[in-house]
């Protein structure tokens, strides 16, 4: 297992990426589903619905645990891209969900269903459309305490000068070997 | 004079170098790198002396510089390292920590779009323990299993075979099975034998097909018994972990699981790592971290809560939390 300090800088990197950025919106709460299904490679138009699903999807998924998102891909080379956005009536109650112990999960059951096409477009592109569809609200993350803030400029301005140090010190010994270099020339 | 002396002949075609009255000019053919050389009054007399030794000594800075080497070079060579004894442990106490649901989202979130049967969570549990000591390796039932589609085989004959059949083993039977392994037809995941058969089983020479698989039965596994029907069931259900390089790692739960399940999952293996490592009696062995990760997600390290205490909204369902894996995951920071 690699070292605690290393494995958290690297994860609170992670964690940020998978909290902001597109796709980073928060679903009303009478969606219950939503479905995408386009090919494994990415010929004919195909690229843009594989960045929505690596990029945005699991944004989408953080902010909205309750909503099942179902990938499907074909081999074919051709066909449609779509993204299928699943209404239901009722709403679930996550405070609810969360006291009750559930046996079975609960299928809600769909009544109306918007198809957006995900052909030859980008990631922004098919985000704003399905934003503009479900009518969902964008999440921003909320800004860093003053403190925090102060604390980082701090450590930026330490990391700077500790940097200069060490340049200073590799010129210096650059200098001193380039001489030693000479020096041993000469002797032999 | 001239004729001990080497004198440039351009110095001698040059007539005002012997017009000024001087010495002629002494050219000696390190010309070029000693107008190079900063102009220490030690070098130049280094150098004359250096020509008439066979072995030449060192100048005086260039020593000083090779001692200091030698002195660490020295130093290095008698302080030994000390062999690790133990495997590493850190200090994890001030790094974030996360709650079982927070680290769920998260899980959940990145593993979007792929299978949820076929993705697992997965627990590493860090242990202090000596490198060379015995290892923990047991196999757990836990309260929802993981593996749920494991194919068993029974080399049985008569009722046993029955049972066995009955008890949920895929292939069962004696001679016609084992043509079929030879034939290369080998479509299950664990090998049980009767203990009737077995004599019979080892003449037939499988162990070169079946050993490389580790599916070869032994009594030392527990995998030849007198009554194979009994043990399948506990098979079926059950996961089996060790302890590799200081850490114990097991699959805990499918991607599908509710946060409850998952929880009583991690609860039972706890308790029953933490009685694995109490039986150990001479050695100090302790649980150091907990870490839940899955497939395709980056891990999290646990805090032992079930959900996060202090969000106004979980306030009323933060009873609940899990006692066991907080008692269990007490931080070794002493020890680091």
């Amino acid at each position: 297992m690699p070292s605690p300090t290393s494995r958290m800088r690297w994860l609170r990197a992670k964690l940020y990426s998978v909290r902001n950025g597109t796709g980073a919106a928060i679903l009303p709460p009478n969606i219950s589903r939503i479905a995408l299904s386009f090919n494994y490679k990415s010929n004919n138009g195909h690229m843009g619905p594989r960045k929505f699903f690596r990029e945005c999807l699991p944004r989408l998924k953080y902010h909205n645990p309750e909503v099942d998102m179902i990938v499907t891909r074909k081999d074919a080379l051709e066909g449609p891209a779509t993204l299928t956005i699943h209404f239901s009536d009722v709403p679930v109650d996550s405070k609810l969900q969360f006291k009750k112990k559930q046996t079975a999960p609960v299928v809600r059951e769909t009544t109306s269903t918007i198809d957006i096409d995900m052909l030859n477009r980008f990631p922004d592109d098919i985000m704003d459309e399905l934003v503009q569809k479900t009518s969902a609200t964008l999440y921003s993350e909320p800004p860093r305490p003053a403190e925090l803030e102060e604390e980082a400029e701090y450590l930026a301005k330490k990391r700077e000068r500790e940097l200069e140090e060490k340049f200073k010190l590799q010129r210096a010994d650059r200098r001193k070997n380039k001489q030693n270099d000479l020096e041993g020339a000469i002797l032999a | 004079m001239a004729s001990s002396i080497s004198i440039c002949r351009a110095c001698l075609t040059r007539p005002s170098t012997f017009v000024a009255g001087k010495a002629p000019r002494f050219l000696r053919p390190t010309t070029d790198i000693y107008r190079l050389l900063p102009t220490t009054s030690v070098l130049p007399s280094l150098i004359l002396t250096s020509a008439f030794s066979t072995t030449p000594s060192l100048p005086a800075g260039g020593g000083a510089v090779n001692r200091a080497k030698l002195k660490s070079s020295k130093l290095k060579q008698t302080k030994k390292k000390k062999p690790k004894t133990h495997f590493k442990i850190w200090n994890h106490a001030e790094l974030p920590k996360y709650a079982l649901t927070e680290a769920m989202r998260y899980i959940r979130a990145f593993e979007v779009g792929k299978d949820v049967r076929q993705a697992k969570y997965d627990l590493a549990v860090k242990i202090y323990t000596v490198k060379n000591g015995p290892a923990v390796k047991n196999r757990i039932q836990l309260p929802k299993a993981v593996n749920t589609d494991i194919r068993i085989c029974v080399f049985a004959s008569g009722k046993k075979a029955e049972a066995a059949k009955e008890a949920g083993a895929v292939v069962v039977g004696t001679k016609e099975v084992w043509e079929q392994i030879k034939a290369g037809v080998i479509n299950f995941d664990r090998v049980i034998c009767a203990s009737d058969v077995f004599q019979e089983f080892q003449k037939t020479g499988l162990g070169r097909v079946l050993g490389p698989r580790g599916l070869m039965p032994s009594a030392r596994t527990g995998t030849v018994v007198t009554n194979p029907a009994a043990i399948i069931s506990a098979m079926i259900g059950a996961s089996e972990y060790r302890e590799r390089q200081g850490v114990v790692r097991i699959a805990i739960g499918q991607l599908g699981f509710t946060p409850d399940e998952l929880r009583d999952n991690i609860k039972v293996f706890m308790d029953q790592l933490a009685k694995d490592l109490a039986r150990i009696e001479d050695f100090d062995k302790r649980i150091n971290e907990v870490v839940l990760g899955s497939t395709h997600s980056p891990s999290f390290s646990l805090s032992g809560e079930f959900r996060n205490i202090g969000r106004e909204e979980d306030i009323e369902a933060a009873a609940e939390v899990v006692e066991g894996a907080v008692a269990e995951e007490a931080p070794v920071a002493a020890v680091a």
